[in-house]
């Protein structure tokens, strides 16, 4: 123990040093001046006057663009964890005995998979986008605290290795310390009593994330608010800043409460105190807790993927948004209403009745703004001039997507079905529906919409019509298959479904698991080509050398992002061409 | 906007402190909540010192000394009073260090500050002898 | 007609947060006239404080959008009277299609250099 304290003690002290030896280097403390252009102080080569080159540009940026690539490039990389974990649970499925992991290892990733799709991809992909485009979007020269921002992304790599602590840890010190094994709710009194301190890690590591978010959300708030320009008015900011806005909202309000209901668990773990102990605030606080962040968090998820839609969609239907305000009144009912919703998640719990009955209620009601969307949408596409690009077939998969796993969620509202269904693949099936379904669809309608812009290049497009269809075919497959398999009645979370064939149809319910796998396969094989277009296209796609690549300009849509891209190439070319992978990348917005 | 001095005329669009106040924060957090002595004492100073030097560098704060100092009393402060409001006072020894759960973490998080308090001091110190 | 002080148009936008609202109030209704579980001063207190709480909060918050958007608006409109610049399709006053045309537009026209 001392002996691992002192060399604890010598490995903090060389890493201080280190960074104190560093920063003086970069920063002068005794007569600090902002550093003109043409040199720092560690002596490397500047190719643009505004930042450093190399790795040290990308650790020390504040620009919200490098900031929404650096957003980007990490939700991608945890969306491959993410996706790799969900193969192998897909994978131990297919047999009733479990083909592949034992039970812990099944536990470990099935929670490990819903933490990262959630916490490591959704909300840092969603804050890819908001960083790179609301400040082009509504005319801002920056995001209102540039260097929050910074700490707010850098937040996220710690908190992704210590959520997924447990793997690198567990074969290095003998399974002393496992992945978590809680599920992504982490109910009490299970996640107390797992005396595993590998659930402390993926705690702090969701806390880190929490606050992540917090300070992302403060930030947009701010920017939205503050920093538009003069002629962006409440009448004419455009959808996705409406949505970013709201769902900034949510977060301020949620995830604190987040944070603070895991700072009570760590508490109850390694503390003693009885937070959600019987004979303290019992366990069920801690499902109120999570779920009043949870339900919002499921918004959170979902509101800024609907703005990108909204946004996406008319730009490839010639026609302006049908009932633009309608999405966004109806995006801030979603907004509020989602804070009374949460004990939808409960009902089985046994909660008063009378309780019940008004989520019930409030659930249902907030099924209308959502449906409002989808109906605007289908009616920006009716009699338009529809172009099958690649963004915008993924956003018609989002309608279809969102449709079905919408539906399905309003018959999860209403008790007397939830109290059957509960706990079952229906409710898995309803949320990879919109999780995958929806928000993973928007992620790629604006991955490939905006492609142009955050590369200069154009991704190959026959490619990506093959990734929409394996993943619109891979997304339906596997997830309404797990609907049916609710229907039969195969509970949720399960490693292995060795029931007796006389009471339960396990044949049936055999070949749905192996339909899902089959569906998760095809959805595999169609992100595998995602990551080769992107990654291949990056580097050696064709130039794009008109500022509107997608030939707005003839309906009028032209929106600033893309103004804003034309202007850059147009500045590229009168400077003589810069190195073109710097100009991609930085602004040419100080030659101006 | 005034946190940027010059950034209208300059702009500097790089900063080494962010990554800094994440890592810091990161490491405290682990060392105070895992109970890592070692970690959250230098955690809690990384931390400290890069939100100092980052008000500094946005023009919060003309010198980070006084940041430092601030950060350091506030810590050492919030933890001892945690310490004299949960704990009895026997269990405040100096044998108990390692021992109590809360006490240890309370300790480093003491240490800290005090740690925190004495750079500060000593870097403003330094500057006004040298200058 | 002039309810809550906002115009034809935007009573027309808000109509979509009055369905959400009377849904609750629905309910509200339903659960007073038959309470199916009987009462209890706690959780019947509770069930309604739910419905009652956001009810109010999505009506206001409703109230306080339509009240921004429509004063942003009516600032738009008059500027652009008083300047009269170059209006590509003059839609303005179209029930659906005019409100995010104007929204539209105004990003694709009236700025060419801006930042």
């Amino acid at each position: 123990m001392a002996a691992g304290d002192l060399v604890l003690t010598g490995l903090m002290a060389v890493l201080l040093v280190g960074i104190a030896a560093l920063l003086t280097r970069i920063e002068n403390w005794r007569s600090y001046t902002p550093l003109a252009g043409g040199g720092t102080a560690t002596g490397e080569t500047v190719v643009h006057r505004e930042k450093p080159a190399g790795i040290v540009r990308w650790l020390t940026t504040v620009d919200h663009k490098d900031i929404g690539l650096l957003y980007g490039v990490y939700a991608v990389i945890a969306f491959a964890v993410g996706g790799i974990m969900a193969m192998l649970i897909r994978l131990q499925l297919v047999t009733p005995g479990g083909a592949l992991l034992g039970a812990n290892a099944y536990n470990s990733i099935l929670t490990s998979h819903g933490i990262t799709m959630l916490f490591l991809f959704g909300t840092p992909i969603i804050a890819a986008f908001a960083n790179y485009f609301i400040p082009l979007l509504i005319g801002a020269d920056d995001m209102a605290f540039p260097r929050i921002n910074a700490i707010a992304f850098w937040l996220l790599p710690p908190a992704a290795l210590l959520i997924w602590a447990g793997f690198f840890l567990a074969p290095v010190t003998e399974n002393m310390i496992e992945p978590a094994q809680t599920a992504w709710t982490m109910y009490t009194p299970l996640s107390v009593e797992q005396t595993n301190p590998g659930v402390d890690l993926m705690l702090l590591g969701l806390h880190l994330s929490g606050v992540a978010a917090t300070m992302g959300a403060i930030n947009f708030i701010a920017t939205v608010f503050t920093e538009r320009a003069e002629e962006v008015t409440w009448a004419n900011l455009d959808i996705f800043s409406w949505t970013i806005l709201t769902q900034s909202a949510l977060i301020l309000f949620a995830f604190p409460l987040l944070g603070s209901a895991i700072v009570m668990l760590l508490l109850d773990r390694n503390l003693a105190t009885t937070f959600f102990a019987v004979e303290g605030g019992g366990p069920l606080l801690w499902q109120h807790l999570f779920w009043f962040f949870g339900h919002p968090e499921v918004y959170i998820l979902v509101l800024p993927p609907m703005g990108l839609v909204s946004l996406i969609l008319p730009k490839f239907a010639g026609r302006k948004l049908f009932g633009f305000k309608f999405v966004v009144y109806s995006t801030l009912a979603i907004g509020v209403l989602s804070f009374g919703v949460w004990a939808h998640h409960m009902f089985s719990t046994g909660m008063d009745p009378r309780l019940r009955a008004s989520f019930m209620a409030v659930s249902l009601a907030i099924a209308i703004p959502s449906a409002v969307k989808t109906f605007n949408w289908i009616t920006t596409m009716w009699n338009g001039r529809l172009r099958l690009t690649s963004p915008m077939l993924f956003c018609i998969g989002f309608i279809s997507n969102f449709i079905i796993g919408g539906v399905t969620g309003v018959f999860l509202a209403a008790i007397p079905v939830d109290l059957v269904l509960h706990d079952t693949y229906y409710v898995v099936g309803h949320f990879h529906y919109i999780v995958m379904g929806a928000i993973g669809f928007a992620a790629f309608a604006g991955i490939y919409y905006w492609f142009p812009v955050f590369t200069g290049r154009m991704y190959q497009r026959t490619l990506g019509k093959a990734h929409f269809w394996l993943s619109m075919i891979g997304t339906n497959v596997t997830f309404f298959a797990m609907l049916a398999l609710g229907y039969l009645g195969m509970p949720r979370r399960y490693a292995t479904y060795q029931f007796d064939g006389a009471i339960a149809p396990l044949a049936q319910v055999q070949t749905y698991h192996l339909l899902a796998t089959v569906g998760a396969v095809l959805l595999f094989v169609g992100q595998l080509i995602f990551v080769w277009n992107v990654v291949q296209s990056w580097l050696e796609g064709p130039k794009v050398e008109d500022g509107d690549p997608w030939d707005l300009e003839r309906d009028g849509m032209l929106d600033r992002e893309f103004q804003w891209f034309d202007r850059k190439l147009e500045t590229a070319v009168t400077d003589g061409g810069e190195d073109e992978e710097q100009s991609a990348l930085t602004g040419a917005r100080s030659d101006d | 906007m005034e946190e940027q001095p010059g950034l209208s005329d300059q702009y500097r669009m790089s900063s080494p402190w962010p990554v800094f106040v994440a890592l810091g924060l990161a490491l405290s957090e682990i060392g105070v909540f895992i109970g890592l002595f070692p970690v959250a004492v230098f955690g809690l100073i990384l931390f400290g010192g890069s939100v100092a030097g980052i008000l500094t560098e946005s023009g919060y704060a003309t010198r980070p000394w006084p940041t430092l100092v601030g950060i350091g009393v506030l810590l050492a402060v919030l933890a001892a009073l945690v310490a004299v409001l949960q704990l009895p006072t026997s269990a405040f020894t100096l044998a108990n260090v390692g021992e109590g759960p809360l006490f240890t973490r309370l300790v480093a998080v003491v240490v800290a500050g005090a740690v925190m308090v004495a750079m500060g001091g000593a870097g403003s110190v330094a500057e006004q002898t040298k200058v | 007609m002039a309810l809550f002080g906002f115009e034809k148009d935007t009573l027309l936008d808000l109509t979509v947060n009055v369905i959400p609202l009377g849904i609750i109030l629905f309910f509200i209704a339903a659960f007073a006239v038959v309470p199916a579980f009987g009462t209890d001063p706690v959780f019947t207190g509770m069930q309604f404080a739910l419905m009652i709480s956001m009810f109010l909060l999505l009506a206001v918050l409703t109230y306080y959008a339509g009240r921004a958007i429509e004063g942003a608006e009516q600032e738009q409109e008059s500027l652009e009277e008083a300047s009269a610049v170059n209006e590509p399709e003059g839609e303005v006053t179209g029930l659906e299609d005019g409100d995010d045309a104007e929204a539209e537009l105004d990003d694709a026209s009236a700025d060419g250099d801006d930042e």
